[in-house]
């Protein structure tokens, strides 16, 4: 029982890992390993609720602290799984705060912005902000937007 | 600029990977990866759609505020000022290691890619920067390329036809050969005959020239303007 629940720890850990591979910037990235990343991410918060909860039946059933350890392990699985990391390096952006073109000061004049005019509306989004975020989810008017950098 | 409507479905984004070295995004709703440069989905429940490109300019804080006075800007959020990069940041950008070189620029230097009927290309940003403005041809259409005054925002209009030829006289302003009409940055005609008149425009993509090579394999590099 002990070796199954290892085997399912490595399993999960892998589940957990394999799209870290997707955030490393100089690796080739071919269409398989992307489609293993992803198909890895999509089940990785089943997978890991699944095995936790395996590993609390065995824990209950066998009263092993070795059980334990396994089922903490795993409920750090699928907490892990739930959480994006790549936003631990780039903060997703809030809700935008609007200020008037006349009186943002925040960039100096020969800063890139990316500008958007729609149905006589018009925004711009400081380069500078987008290269930190990379995006914002926005609304201009009727229109859901998402500047991206 | 995407619009995040998709089948009349609002979609939210994240940051989801990288992609030799394009990033991937993620929507919250379905968990599908896209791919940020083409707007396409790669994997997942959506897989093969198409985000709608929404027309963007990517010019200096200055230049739009000259032209969109009523234009609305978005702030800087406080508890990140330490983490957003300076003015200069693309300089550091430019000196970390790139794809594979792919042609005869520089893999990092800037290019101003441009799509136009399926006709692809690329011009380097410092060529354009010394010709502007550029009277070039996308496949069967006449366009014209122009770098601001401030040698970092760029445009791109369709010429009304092959035999207008745009060229700059004093303080930025453009005149055309055909009308003698004379014209802005923004593409807009300011006196003459076609005073009024504005130029359909064209989206522009700043981007390193091996990013838009890898993504736009069909696209040239036009060295000669």
């Amino acid at each position: 029982m002990r070796k199954a629940l290892l085997f399912l720890l490595l399993v999960n850990l892998a589940l957990v890992f394999a799209p870290v591979i997707v955030a490393i910037p100089l690796i080739r990235h071919t269409s398989a390993i992307l489609a293993v990343a992803h198909a890895a991410q999509r089940i990785a918060p089943v997978v890991s609720v699944a095995s936790a909860l395996f590993a609390a039946t065995m824990l209950f059933r066998l009263r092993r602290p070795s059980m334990g350890i396994m089922f903490v392990l795993l409920v750090g699985c699928a907490v892990m799984s739930r959480i994006n990391l790549l936003e631990w390096v780039f903060a997703p952006a809030s809700d935008a705060q609007l200020a008037a073109i006349g009186e943002f000061r925040e960039i100096r004049d020969n800063d890139m912005v990316i500008g958007v005019t729609l149905g006589g509306e018009s925004r711009a989004y400081p380069v500078r902000y987008l290269a930190y975020h990379h995006m914002l989810n926005d609304r201009l008017g009727p229109t859901a937007l998402l500047p991206t950098y | 600029m995407w619009d995040r409507a998709v089948d009349g479905r609002i979609l939210r984004f994240h940051l989801g990977g990288v992609n030799n070295q394009n990033l991937l995004l993620v929507d919250e709703e379905t968990g599908s990866w896209w791919q940020q440069i083409t707007g396409e989905c790669l994997f997942g429940p959506l897989k093969g759609k198409r985000l709608r490109r929404i027309r963007s300019d990517e010019v200096t804080l200055a230049t739009w505020r000259a032209e969109r006075p009523e234009s609305s800007a978005v702030k800087f959020e406080q508890r990140y000022l330490t983490e957003y990069p300076d003015s200069d940041w693309e300089q550091h950008i430019a000196r970390l290691p790139a794809g594979p070189a792919a042609g005869p620029i520089p893999p990092r230097e800037l290019v101003i890619g441009v799509e136009l009927d399926g006709v692809t290309a690329a011009y380097p940003l410092a060529a354009l920067r010394a010709r502007s403005p550029v009277n070039a041809l996308l496949g069967a259409r006449p366009v014209l390329l122009l770098v601001g005054s401030d040698g970092n925002s760029v445009r791109c209009f369709i010429r009304p036809s092959t035999q207008d030829f745009y060229r700059r006289v004093e303080d930025g302003a453009l005149i055309d050969g055909a009308t003698g009409s004379v014209w802005n940055f923004g593409g807009r005609a300011t006196s003459g005959p076609l005073a009024g008149q504005s130029l359909e425009s064209v989206q522009t993509t700043k981007d390193f020239w091996f990013n838009w090579r890898n993504y736009h394999p069909a696209s040239t590099l036009r060295l000669q303007l």
